[in-house]
């Protein structure tokens, strides 16, 4: 789960669903990604994960 | 994500992941370049074991070289002996590997490319799917909606 910005009530929000962790954008790493089933990513880290790789 | 899956026709068709053409061509063998030295650099180096030389005792030879019949030792803080010493044993020290900027750049890029390619990234808006509140009764409802796995409580 890859959000954009680091809110505490999304993350409390996800904390007691199992097998989920919730990253931010500007800090998510091939790591995560790598490791998850399945990646969910808010619309609005889309940006930052573009302005990361440009 | 299984490591033998060929790259398959693209089935992601989503605007919000056009960008991520040019890492097409990019290796594979930087993810896993990636992946060693982002876990190499999680080793904390802070565990320590005991050679024979720092466990305590042992000073005194057990018995004598010869005339007992028995094999000759000199310190029961012998490795092979049970309660002796660790060889080879770790000590403690760290040291860090680094990967150059733009091969980090490249790594997560192919990896978003390798996860689109394979229609593993879902996307999903609070907002959008009329949940203002954001809790944990909608944030199941967000994931399940987002056509993502079944949560069971």
């Amino acid at each position: 789960m890859v959000i954009h910005k680091n809110d505490n009530v999304i993350f409390k929000s996800f904390r007691n669903i199992r097998n989920t962790k919730v990253s931010e954008a500007s800090g998510v790493n091939v790591f995560e990604l790598a490791k998850a089933d399945e990646v969910f990513i808010e619309k609005g880290a889309v940006e930052i994960i573009k302005q990361r790789l440009n | 994500m299984p490591v033998n899956q060929t790259e398959k026709k693209q089935v992601n068709t989503d605007n919000n992941f056009k960008y991520l053409e040019k890492y097409k061509e990019v290796n594979d063998d930087l993810i896993s370049q990636y992946l060693y030295v982002y876990q190499r650099n999680q080793y904390q180096g802070t565990s320590k074991v005991k050679t024979r030389s720092e466990v305590s005792g042992g000073g005194a030879k057990p018995w004598k070289q010869k005339g007992t019949g028995r094999a000759r030792v000199g310190s029961n803080r012998s490795p092979i002996w049970v309660g002796g010493g660790v060889i080879h044993g770790p000590i403690p020290g760290k040291s860090y590997k680094k990967l150059n900027r733009e091969m980090e750049k490249a790594a997560l890029g192919r990896i978003l490319y390798l996860r689109s390619s394979y229609g593993q990234i879902k996307m999903f808006d609070f907002e959008e799917s009329g949940k203002k509140s954001i809790s944990t009764k909608n944030a199941q409802k967000v994931i399940e909606g987002a056509g993502g796995f079944k949560i069971f409580w």
